[in-house]
């Protein structure tokens, strides 16, 4: 299916709605439903190994327009994103309901950490500035 | 997340929310959805009236055509028809083998609840004709017309 960027503006009213009508705990606990029922396919390319995971962040990336530096040490990947797709639409568009939450950044916190864990590997946000900015690191478990 | 996987969690949320805070939650949701972000099709339908739907969804750049819909269009009359063959989003769930909602309201229920509130804001009815299988669940074909009240 054809991508429309206004999505990432909706996913932002999606999440400012729970927050605001059932407070943060509550987004999260939605974040986490997603993160358990959605992303199969995902899941699938993630457990091929650490490579699997880059590649498809790095496929990912490129085809909703971000920007990224990628390393891989062993085991480990670390994500470096220096231009978040969701962020640069929605600061690009003039629509005050696609000002980005302040926890906005949380979602990929916990969909990467129960995709990571799933396909065996850990998953650290090491870095964010909530401004487009961070930093992700996945490091094999002993599992 | 990328906006690839939108259909799917839309789905998803749908379900979560009904489940867990009821159908008018889901209401409440989507009645926030249409005030948030169809600011477009807002500008369009009040600048340009039926015509401003039209090219919402099917002028260049129109939606229907960017999420690649086989669908029809038409402005006869005052009155605007459309008739959609293969909707794009119920056809990924369908692809995906996702479950697609359908509780108290349904998956497919989410067109009118977005769109209708815009046509109404400018004094125009839409009516919404959404095709089901013998359970009751959408089956991605559905049509709608719309004309000044």
């Amino acid at each position: 299916m054809a991508p429309i960027r206004e999505w990432f503006g909706v996913y932002n009213i999606i999440y400012r709605w729970f927050e605001q009508r059932y407070g943060k705990k509550a987004l999260e606990e939605y974040w986490k439903y997603i993160a358990q029922n959605c992303f199969s396919e995902i899941l699938n390319r993630f457990s091929t190994g650490i490579v699997g995971v880059r590649d498809y962040l790095s496929e990912t990336f490129d085809k909703d327009g971000g920007e990224y530096l990628s390393t891989i040490k062993g085991d480990s990947l670390i994500f470096e994103v220096t231009k978040c797709p969701d962020y640069d639409f929605m600061n690009s568009v003039f629509n005050i309901n696609f000002k980005p939450i302040e926890d906005y950044c949380k979602h990929h916190e916990i969909f990467n950490s129960a995709l990571a864990e799933k396909a065996g590997y850990s998953f650290c946000m090491a870095e964010c500035n909530h401004k487009g900015q961070c930093k992700w690191v996945f490091e094999k478990t002993n599992q | 997340m990328t906006v690839y996987n939108f259909i799917e969690i839309y789905n998803e949320t749908f379900k979560y929310i009904e489940k867990e805070y009821g159908a008018e939650a889901v209401k409440d949701l989507w009645q926030t959805i249409s005030a948030q972000w169809c600011v477009h099709l807002d500008d369009l339908v009040r600048e340009k009236g039926l015509e401003g739907m039209v090219e919402y969804w099917a002028g260049n750049g129109g939606t229907l055509g960017r999420e690649k819909a086989v669908y029809e269009i038409s402005l006869q009359d005052g009155v605007l028809a459309g008739i959609m063959h293969k909707c794009p989003s119920v056809g990924e769930l369908i692809e995906r083998n996702r479950k697609i909602y359908h509780g108290e309201l349904n998956y497919c229920n989410h067109c009118l609840a977005l769109y209708g509130p815009v046509a109404n804001r400018y004094s125009f009815e839409m009516l919404w004709n959404i095709d089901t299988d013998e359970a009751g669940r959408c089956t991605g074909k559905c049509s709608w017309t719309s004309y000044k009240k």
